[in-house]
C-alpha cells in the first residue's frame, strides 16, 4: 500500500511538472499568435473575418507599428469586451487604435458559437478572463477541472493557434474560391442564418467601445467583406446594422466605420467561403485597410499634436 | 455520475481510501452506501426507492425459489420474481417514451420542463436494465440450480447495485460475483495498478478518441440529406469505431474501478471488429449482454422449438435479436438493427454447412486470406446495420442506405468541418488504440505494459496522462450506451 502511494505521489509530482512545463510553452506559442507577447499600438480584435481577413504582419510593415490580432472563432460581442479588456487591462496607454470587425450578425446572439468561451480557457489565470470564465462556464467543474491540469484549458483550436504561433506561421492557408452555386441554392432554400438584434450584445458592444475610448483608443468599426449575395439576402436589417455603427461614428470623432463591402463583396475570387477570405482577398483588404488606417493615425497625431500645442 | 466527470475522479479515490481502512464486516455497507450514493447523483431519488424494491422482490422470491420443491410452485414464484422486475423496466424504460409520444405536455406540467424529451428519459431508466437482466439471472440461476439463494440481503443488494457496473454493465451473474464481494479483503499491489492503468486506458478510449470521432459522424448523421456517397461510408464506419471505443472504454474503466476493490469483472469486448463471422462478432461484442440472452431468451426458445429442426434455430435467433432491438430502445431503427442482425444469424444456420464444403472445395480452408476476407465482411455486415442504431430516424437510415454509393459527394466538407488539427489529431489518436492492439497481439504479452523496463513504462504512463488532458475533446459528453 505505501509503496503504491509513493510510487503515485512521484508519479503526481511528474505529471504536475510536465503539465505546467508543456502548458506555459504552448502559452507562449499563442501569446505570440494573438501578439500578446508585445506592447501594440494598433490592436486588431474579432473573429474568424480578422482571422482570415486581416495579414497582421503586412499591416505591421506597412503601419510601421507594432500590431496584435487578437481574434477569436466565433467571437461574440461578449467574449470581445473580455479580449479587450485582457489585452488594454494588461498594457495600460499602449494601444492607440482598435479595429474591431463588425457585420451583419455582430448583435445577434445565436449565430455565434455558444461556447465559444472555451477559447479562452488558456488564459485563466488572467482576473478580467477568469471573470469571464466565471460567468460563462457550464459547470463548476469546468473551470476546477483547468486550474488543476491547465494541459486541459487547451482544445484543437487553440493548440493549433499555439503550434501556429511558436512557428510563426500567421499566414492564411485557405487558397479555394466560394462555391457561388451551393450558395446561391442555399439562399434559395432560405438556409442562411437570421440576422437579429440582441440587446445584450448592444449593452457588451456599448460597453466595449466606452472601454477603448476610456482608455484613449481610436476605434475603427471594420466591416470585413462578405459576399454580396449574403449581404443582400435580408437588405433591411443589414442597413439597420450598419446605422448603428454610423451613428456611434456620428456621435464620437474617434469612432471610424470602415464597410469593405462595396470593393470587395463582389469579387469572389476573393472568398473561400461565403463570409470568409482567402490568402488573396486577405492580401487586398489588407492593403486597402492600409491606406485608411495610415490616414486615420496621422489624424490622431496631428490631433495629438494641436492638443499638446494649446 | 459519469465516470469521466470531475465528481468521480474525487469520488473513487475517496471511496477506496475509506475502503481501505474500513472493517471487513462493515465493507459491504460502505460500498453499497457508495453504489446508492453514486446513482443518487443522477439526481432521479425515486430510482434509488425503485432499486431497493426491486431488490427487495428479487431477494424474497429467491430465497422462496430457494427452499420450495414442488417444480409448477418453483415455476410460479419465479415467473412472479421475473414478471416484477420486467414491471420496473416496462414501466421506467418504455412507458414514459409511449405517454410522451402521446402527450408531450404531460412532462411538462409534472416539473420536468427542464429535461428534454430524450435527456428526461435516459435519466428515468439510466442503468435500470442492467440491473433488472441481473435480477432475472439471479432468480433463473437459483431456479436451475446453478446458484443458491443469497441468505444476506445486503450481499445481494450490493451484487446488483455495485457502482462501477451500475450504469452500462457488465451484467455479472451473482455466481461470479457475489463471491467476490464476500471474500475478505487484501490489499493487491497488482490488481490496484493494472487497475489505474485500465481505468485511465479507457478514458482515453472514451474521452481523445471515441469523442473526437463523434465530431466527425455528428457532422453527417446530424444532417444526413446533405451528403451522398463517400462522407455516408466514412461517418458509417466512423460510427462502428466511435460505439466500439465509446462502449469499450466505458467497460475498462468499470473494469479498472472494480479491480480497485480487488473484485474481476466480466470482460465485455474482445477486439470485436476482428471477427470473422457475426456469430463470431456476437461472442466478442458487449460479451456479458450476449451471453445474457444467448442463455435466458435464444436457448429456452431454441429448446420450446426444437421439434422444428434448423428451422426451429433459426426463428430462435430472429426473435432473440429482435428483442434485443427493442430492449435498446423503443424505436424502428433499433427494431431494425436488431432484425438485421437476426437475420444473418439465421441465415447462417442454413449457409454454415454450404459454406464449409466450398471452402474444401476450393481450397481456402484455413488460409489467412479466407480469415482476412471474413473480418472484412463482417465488420461491413455490422457497419451497416449500424446506420439504423445510429440514425437520428429510420427515414434517415432509408436515406443513407439508398445514397451510400453516390461519388465522393462532400468528403471534404465532412472532413475538414472541424478544422484540420482535429483531422489531423482525429487519426493520430485513433492510430494509438490500433497500435497498442498489434502490438500486443504480436509480441504475445498480456501483461503490457507492466512486463516493460521502469522508464519506458513510466514514459508510457506519462503519455497516456498527458494526452488525456491534452487531446480529450469534452468532459461533459455522455456514453452512448447509458440511454440504454
Amino acid at each position: 500500500m505505501k509503496k503504491l502511494l509513493c510510487k503515485l505521489l512521484i508519479f503526481a509530482i511528474i505529471v504536475f511538472v510536465l503539465d505546467r512545463g508543456i502548458s506555459a510553452l504552448l502559452q507562449r506559442g499563442l501569446d505570440r499568435y494573438y501578439g500578446l507577447d508585445k506592447q501594440a499600438s494598433v490592436l486588431c480584435i474579432g473573429h474568424s473575418h480578422t482571422m482570415l481577413g486581416i495579414d497582421g504582419t503586412r499591416l505591421e510593415q506597412g503601419l510601421g507599428v507594432p500590431v496584435a490580432k487578437y481574434a477569436v472563432n466565433g467571437a461574440n460581442t461578449i467574449d470581445r469586451l473580455a479580449m479587450i479588456r485582457h489585452y488594454l487591462g494588461s498594457r495600460p496607454g499602449a494601444v492607440k487604435l482598435v479595429i474591431y470587425d463588425v457585420d451583419d450578425h455582430t448583435f445577434t446572439s445565436s449565430g455565434l458559437s455558444s461556447n465559444s468561451y472555451r477559447l479562452f480557457f488558456p488564459y485563466l489565470d488572467n482576473p478580467d478572463i477568469a471573470r469571464f470564465l466565471k460567468e460563462s462556464a457550464g459547470s463548476w467543474d469546468e473551470l476546477l477541472s483547468r486550474r488543476i491540469v491547465t494541459l486541459l484549458r487547451y482544445n484543437s483550436v487553440t493548440l493549433n493557434l499555439a503550434l501556429r504561433g511558436t512557428l510563426r506561421r500567421y499566414d492564411n492557408f485557405k487558397t479555394g474560391q466560394v462555391d457561388i452555386p451551393a450558395l446561391q441554392n442555399e439562399i434559395k432554400a432560405n438556409q442562411r442564418p437570421p440576422i437579429t438584434i440582441d440587446q445584450k450584445m448592444i449593452d457588451s458592444f456599448r460597453e466595449t467601445v466606452s472601454f477603448v475610448r476610456e482608455n484613449n483608443g481610436q476605434l475603427v468599426l471594420l466591416y470585413i467583406p462578405t459576399v454580396d449575395l449574403v449581404n443582400n439576402v435580408d437588405k433591411v436589417r443589414h442597413e439597420q446594422v450598419m446605422d448603428i455603427f454610423k451613428n456611434y461614428a456620428a456621435q464620437d470623432k474617434g469612432i471610424t466605420v470602415l464597410d469593405y463591402n462595396p470593393s470587395f463583396s463582389h469579387r469572389y475570387e476573393l472568398f473561400s467561403d461565403p463570409i470568409h477570405l482567402n490568402r488573396n482577398g486577405q492580401h487586398a483588404v489588407t492593403d486597402k485597410a492600409l491606406i485608411d488606417l495610415k490616414k486615420i493615425l496621422l489624424t490622431e497625431k496631428s490631433e495629438r499634436c494641436k492638443v499638446k500645442g494649446k | 455520475m459519469a465516470f469521466n466527470s470531475l465528481t468521480y475522479f474525487l469520488f473513487l479515490p475517496l471511496i477506496w481510501i475509506v475502503y481501505q481502512w474500513a472493517p471487513d464486516r462493515l465493507r459491504w455497507l460502505l460500498l453499497l452506501a457508495a453504489s446508492l450514493g453514486f446513482y443518487a447523483m443522477l439526481k432521479a431519488p425515486y430510482l434509488l426507492v425503485v432499486l431497493c424494491l426491486a431488490a427487495g422482490v428479487t431477494f424474497t422470491v429467491g430465497l422462496r425459489l430457494g427452499s420450495c420443491s414442488d417444480e409448477t410452485g418453483r415455476k410460479r414464484l419465479l415467473w412472479v420474481g421475473v414478471g416484477a422486475n420486467l414491471l420496473v423496466l416496462v414501466s421506467l424504460k418504455y412507458l414514459p417514451a409511449l405517454f410522451f409520444s402521446f402527450n408531450p405536455s404531460l412532462f411538462i406540467f409534472n416539473g420536468f420542463a427542464n429535461f428534454s424529451p430524450i435527456t428526461f428519459h435516459a435519466l428515468i431508466t439510466i442503468g435500470i436494465s442492467y440491473y433488472v437482466f441481473q435480477a432475472i439471472s439471479y432468480l433463473a440461476d437459483i431456479y436451475l440450480e446453478i446458484i443458491e439463494p443469497e441468505p444476506h440481503f445486503g450481499h445481494l443488494f450490493l451484487s446488483l447495485a455495485f457502482f462501477p457496473k451500475l450504469l452500462q454493465g457488465p451484467i455479472e451473474r451473482s455466481g461470479d460475483l457475489l463471491p467476490q464481494l464476500k471474500k475478505p479483503y487484501v490489499f493487491d499491489y497488482d490488481m490496484a495498478r493494472s487497475g489505474m492503468l485500465l481505468f485511465a486506458w479507457g478514458l482515453f478510449k472514451k474521452v481523445v478518441v471515441a469523442d473526437r470521432l463523434a465530431l466527425f459522424v455528428n457532422t453527417v448523421y446530424g444532417d444526413v440529406h446533405a451528403y451522398t456517397g463517400l462522407p455516408l461510408i466514412l461517418a458509417t464506419y466512423f460510427y462502428a469505431l466511435q460505439i466500439y471505443f465509446d462502449f469499450s472504454g466505458y467497460t475498462d474503466m468499470a473494469l479498472g474501478s472494480a479491480r480497485l476493490f480487488n473484485i474481476n469483472l466480466t470482460r465485455n469486448f474482445n477486439a470485436p471488429y476482428l471477427a470473422t463471422s457475426v456469430a463470431d462478432f456476437w461472442r466478442r461484442w458487449h460479451i456479458s449482454f450476449s451471453r445474457w440472452i444467448l442463455d435466458y431468451i435464444f436457448k429456452p426458445l431454441q429448446m420450446s422449438w426444437r421439434g422444428w429442426g434448423l428451422a426451429g434455430t433459426a426463428v430462435a435467433l430472429l426473435v432473440t435479436f429482435l428483442v434485443s432491438g427493442i430492449w435498446h430502445g423503443a424505436s424502428w431503427g433499433f427494431v431494425v438493427w436488431g432484425g438485421l442482425h437476426g437475420i444473418y444469424l439465421a441465415s447462417s444456420v442454413y449457409y454454415k454447412s454450404w459454406q464449409k464444403k466450398i471452402h474444401k472445395v476450393l481450397g481456402i480452408e484455413k488460409t489467412r486470406l479466407l480469415k482476412v476476407w471474413q473480418t472484412i465482411l463482417t465488420f461491413n455486415l455490422v457497419s451497416f446495420a449500424w446506420i439504423f442504431f445510429r440514425a437520428n430516424s429510420l427515414a434517415d437510415a432509408l436515406y443513407v442506405v439508398r445514397h451510400l454509393v453516390e461519388g465522393i459527394g462532400r468528403v471534404r466538407a465532412m472532413l475538414f468541418a472541424h478544422g484540420t488539427t482535429e483531422l489531423i489529431v482525429a487519426l493520430l489518436m485513433l492510430a494509438v488504440p490500433l497500435l497498442v492492439k498489434t502490438l500486443a497481439v504480436t509480441s504475445k504479452r498480456l501483461d503490457m505494459p507492466f512486463c516493460l523496463p521502469i522508464p519506458l513504462r513510466w514514459a508510457v504512463y506519462c503519455l497516456l496522462v498527458i494526452s488525456l488532458s491534452l487531446f480529450s475533446v469534452d468532459s461533459g459528453r455522455a456514453f452512448l450506451y447509458f440511454q440504454f
